[in-house]
């Protein structure tokens, strides 16, 4: 199981007027971290959206879990892949912290486990306090953690961190590593610029030039 | 050759021609105003791939708005069955204008593209219109397309929380939509707002005068546009209350 490949890059051209990236390959798998690295407007968010089915690739393929992901909707990828956004708070959308985690389980025939896990992750993340609270008004740290706990709702096996610490404060940032480190078995791939990430247990760098 | 246009001229022309395709009753009159128009697109090398994309999604309207006309109004059936008329010629024809409308309206907005936010900006400043008129006009132009853009980012959104959208009951479609609609709109008002504060710091009203190194000057080309607008508009009017 550990060694499991969940995601495999294969030979990738992507962009958008011209080509950002050519033929790049890398798999992750199960329990790993790959920490992506690049300048401003390499195409790092852009490999994210193209993992994600949200933008086409020019060439070459992706295979989730062995299947070619072209093949897949961008809700059927989101349910093996949680993606947290540059900015969380565009993934918010309800009126309370609660809300936001249990209305959007309702479309879900496991409703009532992610239910027990949204309570689950609330509390490790220390979000219990701000539950009432609308998800736009809370902290930026805060926002961060609950679009979190919302990639984690439907336990997808491999997570996408589209610069997770992108505005937050020191403390912050190491309270966000200590959290990913907690999420074992799970493949992490972490589009970042800032060094910090380095404190966590990368197994393999990639750099898009 | 590619031909200008004054901003003032395209708001003439569009206004005239948007006023006659809702109000007139005669279907000809449409198509004559909706091949104008594709003329007009052809002559200023418009590129209509977007807007024609946005005429075909309408389609299923047409067929709502004849299906409705048919059934809920009288006229002569076309279609019959268990004694209640699918199809008639009047629904027919009410469905065909309703289409003809909104595409005239699609196709008239479609020469705004012709012309740049601050031309029209300058446009609106010349035709003696106030400053802040003039800049809260073209914001809430861009209202509406900000509004779509901020829905679909919210169904992507959506669809990344792994829920299958396109395969929901419509039950559920119109609960997530009705769902999304007011969060979405918010955002879309702090836009705006982002929009106005920006405006703001950078020094708008901050003195009674501006200058502008933009001005709008008529070409003959104008003045000709112009009067076969105002020509048209007017044997329209003629036409439509017998006056001709």
């Amino acid at each position: 199981m550990g060694n499991e490949i969940v995601l495999s890059i294969q030979n990738i051209s992507y962009g958008y007027d011209q080509i950002l990236v050519e033929a790049l390959s890398f798999d992750l798998k199960q329990g790993e971290i790959i920490w992506l690295q690049g300048e401003n407007g390499s195409g790092k968010t852009t490999l994210a959206k193209c993992i994600m089915g949200i933008h086409s690739l020019l060439k070459g393929d992706i295979l989730l879990h062995n299947q070619s992901i072209k093949k897949l909707s961008s809700a059927k990828i989101s349910q093996s892949i949680g993606y947290l956004f540059q900015q969380p708070s565009l993934q918010l959308f309800a009126n309370t912290v609660w809300e936001e985690c249990t209305y959007f389980s309702s479309f879900f025939e496991h409703q009532d486990e992610m239910i027990e896990r949204a309570k689950e992750y609330l509390a490790l993340f220390e979000l219990n306090d701000v539950l009432d609270q609308h998800p736009q008004l809370i902290s930026r740290g805060q926002q961060q953690r609950l679009a979190l706990i919302i990639s984690l709702l439907l336990d997808p096996p491999f997570l996408i961190f589209d610069e997770p610490t992108t505005a937050l404060d020191n403390d912050l940032k190491h309270t966000f590593l200590h959290l990913i480190s907690r999420l074992k078995n799970k493949g992490i791939l972490i589009i970042s610029h800032d060094e910090i990430i380095e404190q966590l247990p990368i197994n393999q760098k990639v750099v898009i030039a | 050759m590619k031909y200008e246009l004054d901003p003032r001229t395209i708001l003439a022309m569009v206004g005239v021609m948007s006023t006659v395709a809702v109000f007139t009753k005669h279907i000809t009159i449409q198509f004559f105003i909706l091949f104008l128009l594709l003329g007009l697109t052809l002559l200023f090398h418009i590129n209509m791939s977007k807007f024609i994309s946005r005429i075909r999604k309408m389609f299923p309207i047409l067929v709502f708005v004849i299906l409705m006309q048919s059934i809920f109004t009288e006229g002569r059936p076309l279609l019959v069955l268990f004694n209640l008329s699918l199809l008639s010629i009047e629904g027919c024809i009410l469905g065909i204008k309703t289409f003809l409308r909104i595409s005239i309206l699609i196709f008239a907005a479609a020469l705004f593209t012709l012309t740049s936010e601050t031309k029209m900006i300058q446009g609106l400043r010349q035709m003696k219109m106030p400053d802040e008129i003039a800049f809260m006009t073209l914001i809430s132009l861009r209202l509406l397309p900000t509004y779509v853009q901020e829905f679909q980012d919210a169904f992507t959104a959506v669809s990344l929380r792994g829920i299958e959208i396109k395969k929901l009951s419509l039950k559920r479609k119109g609960e997530l939509i009705r769902y999304l609609f007011a969060p979405t709109m918010v955002r879309t008002l702090l836009k705006a707002k982002r929009l106005s504060m920006a405006l703001d710091l950078k020094g708008f009203r901050a003195s009674e005068n501006r200058s502008s190194y933009i001005e709008c000057q008529f070409t003959q080309l104008d003045y000709l546009v112009l009067s076969v607008s105002v020509i048209f508009g007017l044997l329209w009017i003629g036409f439509e209350w017998r006056i001709i």
